[in-house]
C-alpha cells in the first residue's frame, strides 16, 4: 500500500494523475499512517469542498416578460372562443325559429285536413252538375 | 418541465459559491456576489440560452462582481482562525486543516490557485476546467503542473516545522 501511494503521489506532483487514480490517493491517505501532512491537507480540502450556500435563492419571483406572440395567442384564443359562442347561440336561435314555423306549417296542415274531411260530403253532390239538380229544383213546382 | 436557467445555471450553484469563497473569504459576501450574478442571469437566460459557453460566463461574471467587491471594501479580508471556527463549526476538528489548506491558496498565483481549488475540490476534469475558466486544456495542464509543485515543496515546508 506505501509503494502504490508513493508512486501515485510522484504521479500526483508530476500533473500525470487522472481523476481516479486521485481519488485513490485520497482513499489510500485515509487507511495510511504515513504521509501525515498530505493527509491533513487532504481532509482540509474535502470540509472546504463541503461548503455549500444557504440564502441562496431561485430567482423566481421577478415576472418574466412576455412575448408579443403570446399576447397574440390569448387575444386570438378569445376570439375564437367568441366568434365560436356567438355562432353557435345563431345557429340555435335559427333551430328554434325554424322548429316553430314547421310546428306553425304542421298546425295548418291538420286544421286543413279537418277542413278537406269535413268537405266531403260533397263528394256526394259531385255528379250533380246544375243548381237545379243541386238544390233539387224540378218542372213540378212551375 | 425546467426552464434552461433551472437545468444548466442553477446547478453550478454550490460550486460557484465555493470560488467566490475563495476569493473573497467571507461566506456571506459570497452568498450575496452569487445571488446578484444569479439575478443578472435570469435576466439574461435567452443570451445565455445562445452561448457556447454559459459556465464560463458565469464564472466571469462571479470574478467581476468579486474584484467589484473589493473595489468597494478597498480590503482583502484573510479568515482568521476564529473565523475557521465559528464557520465551520459543524466539523471543529477541521480548523487547523483548513487553515493549512487556504494558507497554500493563498500563497499561489490567481490563475494556479483557480484550476487548483476546480480540480481538487470540485473534481472537475481538464476540459470541464478549461470550459469554467475560457482557457485552453494545455493551460489547464501546465498551471495544474506548477501548482501541484508549489504543493510539494509547501508540504515539505510544513513537515519541516
Amino acid at each position: 500500500m506505501k509503494d502504490r501511494l508513493t508512486l501515485l503521489l510522484d504521479k500526483y506532483y508530476s500533473g500525470e494523475t487522472t481523476l481516479a487514480e486521485e481519488n485513490e490517493i485520497k482513499s489510500l491517505l485515509r487507511k495510511s499512517n504515513a504521509g501525515e501532512v498530505e493527509k491533513s491537507f487532504f481532509y482540509g480540502i474535502q470540509t472546504l469542498a463541503k461548503s455549500e450556500p444557504r440564502r441562496i435563492k431561485l430567482p423566481i419571483t421577478r415576472v418574466k416578460s412576455i412575448s408579443w406572440w403570446q399576447y397574440a395567442a390569448v387575444v386570438m384564443f378569445f376570439v375564437i372562443g367568441g366568434y365560436w359562442i356567438y355562432t353557435s347561440e345563431q345557429r340555435h336561435a335559427e333551430q328554434e325559429a325554424y322548429e316553430k314555423v314547421m310546428q306553425a306549417f304542421q298546425l295548418i296542415q291538420n286544421n286543413m285536413e279537418k277542413g278537406t274531411n269535413q268537405m266531403h260530403i260533397m263528394d256526394d253532390l259531385k255528379h250533380l252538375n246544375t243548381t237545379d239538380e243541386l238544390f233539387n229544383i224540378s218542372d213540378q213546382y212551375e | 418541465m425546467k426552464t434552461f436557467f433551472e437545468a444548466h445555471i442553477w446547478p453550478l450553484k454550490n460550486k460557484l459559491f465555493r470560488m467566490a469563497y475563495l476569493w473573497v473569504k467571507d461566506k456571506e459576501v459570497a452568498e450575496d456576489i452569487l445571488q446578484s450574478v444569479f439575478e443578472k442571469a435570469w435576466i439574461r437566460e435567452k443570451q445565455l440560452q445562445t452561448m457556447e459557453n454559459p459556465t464560463g460566463w458565469m464564472v466571469r461574471s462571479l470574478k467581476n462582481e468579486s474584484l467589484q467587491h473589493y473595489k468597494s471594501s478597498k480590503r482583502v479580508q484573510p479568515l482568521g482562525e476564529n473565523e475557521y471556527a465559528a464557520e465551520e463549526s459543524e466539523e471543529p476538528d477541521r480548523t487547523a486543516e483548513i487553515k493549512l489548506v487556504m494558507q497554500f491558496l493563498d500563497s499561489l498565483p490567481e490563475k494556479h490557485r483557480e484550476i487548483f481549488q476546480l480540480r481538487e475540490m470540485e473534481g472537475l476534469t481538464y476540459e470541464e476546467i478549461a470550459m469554467y475558466l475560457e482557457i485552453s486544456i494545455e493551460q489547464v495542464k501546465v498551471n495544474l503542473f506548477r501548482a501541484r509543485k508549489s504543493l510539494r515543496a509547501f508540504l515539505l515546508q510544513v513537515h519541516e516545522r
